[in-house]
């Protein structure tokens, strides 16, 4: 039996088929005026599902928005807590302490002109520049 | 092309569509008359123009095609949800898919139904609808080398299965 043969058997078997299902499609306006009914009402179920994820959207968005106005609160400190932060002490603060730390607090004045400086300057300079 | 030339192209391919869809679907009479308003729906408002690289019957088998996939994909989420939610999923009329089985076409269409998709649906539009495997390449979506190969693999396997033949598990792909 060749290849042909089979083929023409299986085209044979399928066009009857489709001359026995011809009559089974529903008639083209019907179809069409469906298809337009429902372009024409909304769907509904698309419409609750587009409602669910506007809530949940809604609800992230306020949950959000208080956290962040309790974060803003909770980061303005009140004036006890800053007078106790100003006042604060490192527990090994003592070790940058030294013995010349008295000399570094003060500003120290020079009232005579160095002996070093008197070959270099003009005779007339005051040792604190202004006019002699 | 205008609204009521598109109208007249719709009607004259309607029958061919509405067998193309009702494959598409799996024999599913309401799904494939969803899956046609929305097509024509598509072709109407201009969401699917046909561009003329093919003929206006093959472009349209392709649109039926794209659009069953979509609903497909749309049942998963569908029953899904119902099952989610805990309704009831609508059964399929199966008196209408028994009364079509039992119009002397059994056998034939029981075969088809244990063919891979892309096997039925490129003998489907071979054989029944006339297509060409060119065009048949060109409303699935693929090549014409990986039609051909689809083609043969399916007939082979569709004789085998309509002479009661054990067949090769290796032709499912």
């Amino acid at each position: 039996m060749t290849e042909r043969f089979e083929d023409d058997s299986l085209q044979r078997r399928f066009t009857e088929m489709r001359e026995d299902e011809s009559g089974n499609a529903p008639e083209f306006d019907a179809v069409l005026a469906r298809a337009l009914a429902r372009r024409r009402a909304p769907d509904r179920s698309n419409h609750r599902v587009l409602a669910a994820a506007a809530a949940v959207v809604l609800a992230l968005g306020l949950g959000w928005a208080a956290a962040r106005s309790r974060g803003h609160s909770s980061a303005i400190p009140d004036a006890r807590s800053v007078a106790a932060m100003s006042q604060w002490r490192s527990p090994t603060a003592f070790l940058l302490e030294s013995s010349s730390d008295a000399l570094l607090r003060t500003v120290p004045a020079i009232t005579a002109m160095p002996p070093e400086l008197r070959s270099v300057l003009p005779a007339d300079t005051h040792p604190n520049g202004g006019p002699s | 092309m205008d609204t009521a030339t598109l109208r007249r192209h719709l009607e004259e391919s309607h029958r061919d569509c509405y067998a193309w869809a009702l494959s598409c679907c799996d024999r599913d009479l309401a799904e494939a008359d969803d899956v046609l308003q929305t097509t024509y729906l598509k072709v109407l408002d201009g969401r699917a123009r046909f561009d003329g690289r093919s003929s206006f019957r093959t472009w349209l088998f392709g649109v039926i095609r794209h659009t069953a996939a979509d609903e497909r994909r749309r049942g998963i989420v569908r029953r899904i949800r119902h099952a989610v939610l805990g309704h009831d999923i609508p059964a399929p009329d199966d008196s209408s898919l028994l009364a079509e089985a039992g119009a002397g076409h059994a056998a034939l269409r029981g075969a088809l139904a244990h063919l891979p998709r892309r096997q039925r649906e490129v003998l489907l539009l071979v054989f029944y609808h006339s297509l060409t495997i060119q065009e048949s390449a060109r409303v699935l979506g693929i090549g014409l080398g990986s039609a051909r190969t689809h083609y043969e693999r399916g007939k082979r396997r569709l004789r085998d299965l309509l002479d009661g033949t054990p067949t090769l598990a290796a032709d499912h792909d």
